[in-house]
């Protein structure tokens, strides 16, 4: 019953209108960087290397489909977690709102089962928009950029990867940008229990985000001790992976607050779903 | 003794300090067309949702088909086919894939052609591919049946099913409950806050108020009681009342709610009384009978 | 009388071969420079493969392999799979800098072992000062007239050594190796771009590389020698 439901939210996500403004927001959003970058990407390049261009110059196709990506990921992925929570705060607050969950929990399915499956489907809407996102930068950064080393500016300085040493990171990456995209996905559907409307799940996703991220930034000795176990301190877990030797201590440690989060707020919904009575 | 499907003892549930069921209890027995029947507000769809474990009990027992509703609840909903209050459905969906989801998570195998077979039963066929967006809320109606009779179940429950059609589908709803009833043996429950449409179609109920119940049994015994409640409209009404009073000792009278003299009495009586208040120089401009629990609904409705 | 004419005649040879010597060591800077020009100008193009190494703070970047084009007077190209790291100045300069006899006053200004030759050490100073250049120095080694050493201080990019070896090429004055040591005292990383992964784990606190001084090492491999390269062929 429980794949039959999840098959159910799949088709019902599919239906969906919304579903698809994540894919054509990120479509639209790549082009845009992308045909800037083509236009104008000397100059950002420039602003990057610009102190270590009067004595060195830097030779070979510096501006690649492999920079574009990371660029692109650098820039964006901040702003999937809204197009992700655009559809999974839906989830249900959608179906409460629309009556339709009547129908559902009167079914012979349990609660429990029909939270799992529209989590499960959220997540591999996730997966889908995240892939999509990889296509997008990558794929088409490269069909436009061509391809070659990768150039990574973090606070210690310029780091050049080899062509073939950066799609395993790029791949890894982005795993552990799902589980961060999917502990937003958790959070929505966990907020879309406790309310009968649609907009507010997906709101209040974004405040904590913006929230979470303000703490996480502010160099307040009293936010220290909660900085790392914030999930927004491990949403750019991903650009561990471009780091040489990789610290792999830290990415464990994202990987696991990331997990936590989600399983905590998995049973936090599944609870308030169990219990919540039908009134709509 | 037929078979016990539902079996309610003394439920009840509270919202916050508000008893919407307060201490209920009543059966539906196999092949029943059941009642609910209570104003607006009595408690009647908070039961029915309790019946379908939308929302749980503050205490008391709920048994269907003599299982324990908490702990066999998948077998149970899988035996039980409803709507409750207006059928919603995903309005972005065409009817038939409406269908297709609530028939996958049915408990039972409900094919295509079963699918077309309840689209063509509620008078759909030829809509099966439009979004039920497009639909009219008779349309929407008859597509919440369909939803409910799927996969066949042995119970169904109709939670206010007439409410926003016109008359015409009133009738229609009518009929097919009749028709589950006398062709397929249905047991079924259907709740309403109007008296004459559970006359029509039921033969048990219990009627509710305040979230208890406040009278149960058979349509027929309830009623067909031999007293009626009849007012006499007239134009000296405490010259009425006191000589009725003096000359009929049997008989108490007294003011109804708009100022018309009120008696409970026999069918017989009727002419009876008319002819004294008459003879005694007391107009009568209209006579109004209503039987004793009728009215007794209809004062809860005006309250 | 006639001892005293043999030791006289004797004397005037000793002096002959005595002053003899400061006669042939003799050549001024600028001579020694256009020797060195002479050798470098036998080579009017070439194409070399180059592996590249950086050893720069604040960058980190693996051997590079790449492909260099020459051509005189300045010409100058490199092609790369990967990312190269090639210094701004110095690579293709030496020439250019050594033919512009009018430009600069050419002085010795001392003399230094390097390996196992003995080199000349010759400062080049603008004779105007409004230019990039502040000072060059080169090391020669007069014996083969090829440049050893060079140190290029500009206002533009600070001082910046160059060690040339010889091994294959030595005929033509071509190196099989050098190695760039350039001032980064400017590089910093530009804070709006950068961001902060998880402080921790990888950060070498205190360990961070605090030289003031980078060097590019480029090895050359396999010469094509006046192969005829087109004007055309530099202009991308």
């Amino acid at each position: 019953m429980f794949w039959k439901s999840t098959y159910n939210e799949f088709i019902k996500i599919a239906a969906k209108p919304r579903s698809y403004i994540g894919l054509g927001a990120i479509t639209l959003l790549v082009a845009i960087i992308l045909f800037a970058m083509r236009m104008d990407g000397q100059s950002y390049l420039s602003f990057i290397t610009g102190s270590f261009e009067q004595t060195i110059s830097f030779h070979g196709n510096v501006l690649n489909g492999n920079l574009m990506a990371f660029i692109v990921l650098q820039l964006l992925i901040i702003h999937i977690p809204l197009l992700i929570a655009l559809v999974t705060g839906d989830l249900v607050s959608g179906e409460a709102a629309s009556g339709s969950i009547r129908m559902l929990c009167t079914k012979p399915v349990s609660r429990t089962q029909l939270l799992l499956s529209k989590f499960v489907a959220g997540s591999v809407y996730t997966l889908i928009i995240l892939v999509w996102f990889g296509v997008m930068a990558l794929g088409f950064g490269k069909l436009l950029f061509g391809t070659g080393d990768l150039m990574v500016l973090n606070s210690q300085g310029l780091f050049i990867l080899k062509d073939g040493d950066v799609m395993w990171r790029f791949f890894s990456g982005l795993s552990v940008s799902y589980l961060a995209l999917v502990t937003i996905a958790t959070l929505s559907i966990t907020l879309s229990c406790f309310t009968d409307n649609s907009i507010g799940p997906i709101v209040t996703t974004m405040a904590i985000i913006i929230l979470f991220t303000i703490i996480g930034t502010l160099d307040v000795s009293v936010f220290e001790p909660i900085k790392p176990f914030l999930f927004t301190t491990h949403m750019a877990a991903w650009r561990s992976f471009f780091e040489d030797p990789l610290p792999l201590l830290s990415i464990y440690r994202s990987i696991v607050v990331l997990v936590v989060h989600i399983l905590a707020l998995l049973a936090i919904a599944l609870y308030k779903f169990n219990k919540k009575d039908i009134l709509s | 003794m037929p078979e016990k499907i539902i079996e309610i003892k003394h439920l009840s549930k509270l919202f916050g300090k508000i008893r919407a069921v307060d201490d209920t209890s009543f059966d539906v027995y196999k092949s029943d067309v059941f009642g609910f029947l209570g104003p607006n507000g009595a408690g009647k769809s908070t039961t029915i949702r309790a019946m379908l474990s939308l929302i749980t009990p503050t205490s008391g027992e709920i048994k269907l088909f003599g299982k324990e509703l908490r702990t066999n609840r998948s077998f149970i909903l899988s035996q039980i086919g409803c709507i409750v209050e207006k059928p919603d459905f995903y309005t972005y969906l065409s009817a038939e894939k409406n269908l297709e989801i609530f028939a996958r998570i049915s408990g039972s195998t409900v094919t295509r052609s079963r699918i077309h077979e309840m689209i063509e039963f509620v008078g759909l066929k030829g809509r099966e591919k439009d979004k039920v967006g497009s639909f009219s809320h008779g349309m929407k109606h008859r597509l919440g049946i369909a939803q409910a009779l799927l996969h066949d179940p042995e119970l169904i429950i109709l939670d206010e099913p007439t409410t926003g059609l016109d008359p015409k589908g009133i009738i229609d709803i009518r009929n097919l409950i009749l028709q589950l009833k006398n062709e397929r043996n249905k047991t079924i429950v259907l709740s309403s806050h109007i008296l004459s449409e559970i006359e029509l179609i039921a033969n048990r109920m219990v009627i509710l108020n305040k979230g208890k119940s406040v009278a149960q049994g058979s349509v027929a015994e309830l009623l067909n009681q031999q007293l009626l409640v009849v007012t006499f409209q007239v134009d000296q009404l405490g010259k009425a009342i006191q000589l009725i009073n003096q000359k009929f000792p049997g008989i108490t009278a007294g003011l109804s709610g708009n100022d018309m003299l009120e008696l409970s009495i026999t069918h017989e009586i009727i002419p009876k009384i008319n002819r004294f208040l008459l003879e005694n120089a007391i107009n009568v401009f209209g006579i109004e009978a209503k039987r004793k629990l009728e009215d007794y609904f209809l004062k809860l409705i005006g309250n | 009388m006639r001892s005293l004419t043999t030791v006289m005649r004797l004397s005037v040879l000793i002096l002959l071969i005595v002053s003899g010597i400061p006669i042939k060591a003799q050549k001024t800077p600028g001579q020694q420079l256009h020797g060195v020009y002479l050798r470098l100008m036998k080579v009017k193009d070439y194409t070399v493969d180059a592996e590249i190494r950086a050893d720069i703070p604040l960058i980190r970047i693996l051997p590079v392999n790449a492909t260099i084009y020459f051509k005189q007077p300045d010409k100058f190209k490199v092609e790369s799979k990967s990312i190269a790291i090639m210094p701004r100045q110095g690579f293709s300069d030496l020439a250019r800098i050594i033919k512009d006899t009018t430009s600069y006053t050419a002085v010795y200004t001392g003399k230094e072992t390097i390996g196992k030759s003995q080199a000349l050490i010759i400062s080049l100073i603008p004779i105007v000062d409004t230019g990039d250049l502040i000072l060059a120095k080169f090391w020669i080694d007069e014996t083969q007239a090829l440049v050893l050493k060079s140190q290029l201080t500009t206002r533009s990019i600070g001082t910046m050594m160059i060690e040339y070896f010889y091994t294959s090429q030595v005929a033509v004055g071509l190196p099989d190796k050098m190695i760039f040591t350039v001032d980064v005292k400017k590089f910093k990383v530009p804070k709006a771009m950068a961001t902060e992964i998880q402080n921790g784990d990888n950060t070498p606190k205190g360990k961070v590389k605090e030289s003031k001084k980078g060097t590019v090492a480029i090895i050359f491999k396999n010469y094509r020698i006046n192969q005829g390269l087109k004007d055309s062929f530099f202009k991308n």
